[in-house]
């Protein structure tokens, strides 16, 4: 019982410092560097290392203080955050066939697309469909890039130091005794 | 008959969201909600401060090659405007003298409000590159849309668009779609809205084309239909776009302030 809620408090710490980093750190830091999504990193790695139910849980901890902080509608987090997710578990349980670095970098990619497709089309009804949606602009493909290429690092490091940590990922290779 | 399984992690992010959703429209999650910000508040602040450090020295690192040039530039701009400093400073000692003889109260005496940027909030709009900045006061520091925000120096860099309880979002001068009404400096006095462009310049467009505008003219707020006073510095002309073929004109102005290095502001509270 006290593990558990001891658990729970320590993922809602980290939630919370993660989102205030995002939301003051990150976004104040110059260039290509306040591309940088701790949210969508650690959704993805939550959904890849501890499964549906415990992303979830991110989704509600984190999208409500983004919500709660941010000058976007109320909910706009929690839809963006939820859009990648569902289009990361898709393709984990149906396209991929192991959790290896290239399925992690595969999720990565498709949570961040989606992601930013899912902002840009709120904000466009969020503006009463005023203009064009923000996909049309060179800004909004070059951030994906920036985006990309951040949660593709991040994946290799999440991925490394997890292996290295845990003996379950390891890959491993069948020996044939006795030699040929 | 449709079956829907107990924990079906869509149906409860559905009815979890739809209630959230809910109880903040109705208000009711307002409590925790001001904690939270108050909780983070010193902390973002701070975050903030860090992070503006970072992206100074980043653009100072890359802009060194310019410096050179900049300063012998600037250094005769100096020994100009410290003989027009005096000039001025004789003119509105005069002034002040007329004013209080006539019981005028000083047109630039208005309250304001300082406060700390917390974030920079990026618009998924369809207008490129646009961040607005996260103040910590809101409307119960007496922040309403549509004051006018200057930096240290004076200098009007934006306006309130969205107030919250206790954080309000600023639109800058230079982003696309935040609109002032200004005024040049020039002998006719030239009128116009100016309109942020690309996060980088101010636009003024549609100026008459038998309006004279010079290169180096201050332009400033007019006060004309709004929250904002009157003589408020923008920027200065950098560039005329005139067309003999054209109605109107257009110019470009630079803002005088690097807005890119703010982490206190103050709201002018007319």
């Amino acid at each position: 019982m006290f593990k558990k809620v001891g658990q729970i408090l320590i993922f809602a710490a980290i939630c919370l410092v993660a989102s205030n980093l995002q939301f003051a750190f990150v976004s104040s830091l110059p260039g290509a560097f306040n591309q940088i999504n701790l949210g969508l990193m650690l959704l993805v790695f939550i959904l890849f290392f501890f499964g549906a139910k415990a992303a979830l849980f991110f989704i509600f901890s984190f999208g409500f203080l983004m919500d709660t902080f941010s000058f976007q509608f109320f909910g706009f987090y929690f839809i963006c955050l939820a859009a990648a997710a569902v289009a990361s578990y898709l393709i984990l349980e149906n396209w991929l066939t192991n959790k290896s670095l290239y399925s992690f970098w595969v999720l990565f990619l498709a949570a961040t697309l989606v992601y930013n497709l899912v902002a840009v089309i709120l904000a466009f009804f969020a503006v009463n469909f005023q203009g064009l949606p923000g996909f049309f602009t060179f800004s909004f493909w070059r951030n994906v890039f920036y985006q990309s290429a951040w949660n593709i690092l991040a994946a290799a490091l999440f991925f490394n130091i997890s292996v290295a940590l845990a003996k379950r990922f390891q890959p491993f290779f069948l020996e044939k005794k006795g030699g040929l | 008959m449709i079956r829907i399984k107990k924990n079906n992690p869509l149906l409860i992010f559905t009815v979890v969201l739809g209630l959230l959703v809910f109880l903040h429209g109705l208000g009711i999650i307002r409590p925790l909600e001001n904690a939270l910000l108050f909780l983070v508040k010193p902390v973002s602040s701070k975050l903030y401060v860090w992070g503006t450090g970072i992206s100074s020295s980043y653009s100072e690192n890359r802009e060194k090659t310019d410096l050179l040039s900049e300063i012998n530039r600037l250094q005769q701009s100096v020994s100009a405007l410290t003989i027009q400093d005096s000039h001025w400073r004789e003119v509105e000692g005069e002034n002040e003298k007329l004013r209080s003889q006539l019981n005028f109260v000083a047109a630039n005496k208005f309250r304001v409000v300082l406060a700390n940027i917390i974030a920079k909030e990026e618009v998924f709009s369809a207008t490129e590159d646009s961040r607005d900045l996260v103040i910590d006061r809101g409307q119960k520091d007496g922040l309403r849309p549509d004051y006018g925000v200057l930096s240290p120096d004076g200098a009007i860099i934006g306006k309130i668009v969205e107030v919250g309880d206790t954080s309000s979002r600023i639109c800058l001068v230079t982003s696309p779609g935040c609109q002032l009404a200004a005024s040049l400096q020039n002998e006719d006095k030239t009128k116009g809205i100016t309109d942020g462009n690309l996060g980088l310049t101010i636009n003024m467009n549609y100026i008459p084309q038998l309006e004279k505008i010079t290169l180096g003219d201050m332009v400033i707020t007019s006060g004309l239909g709004g929250n904002i006073p009157r003589g408020l510095v923008i920027g200065k002309v950098s560039e005329v776009k005139s067309e003999s073929n054209e109605v109107w004109q257009a110019a470009i102005i630079e803002p005088l302030v690097n807005l890119n290095d703010l982490t206190v502001v103050s709201v002018v509270i007319p």
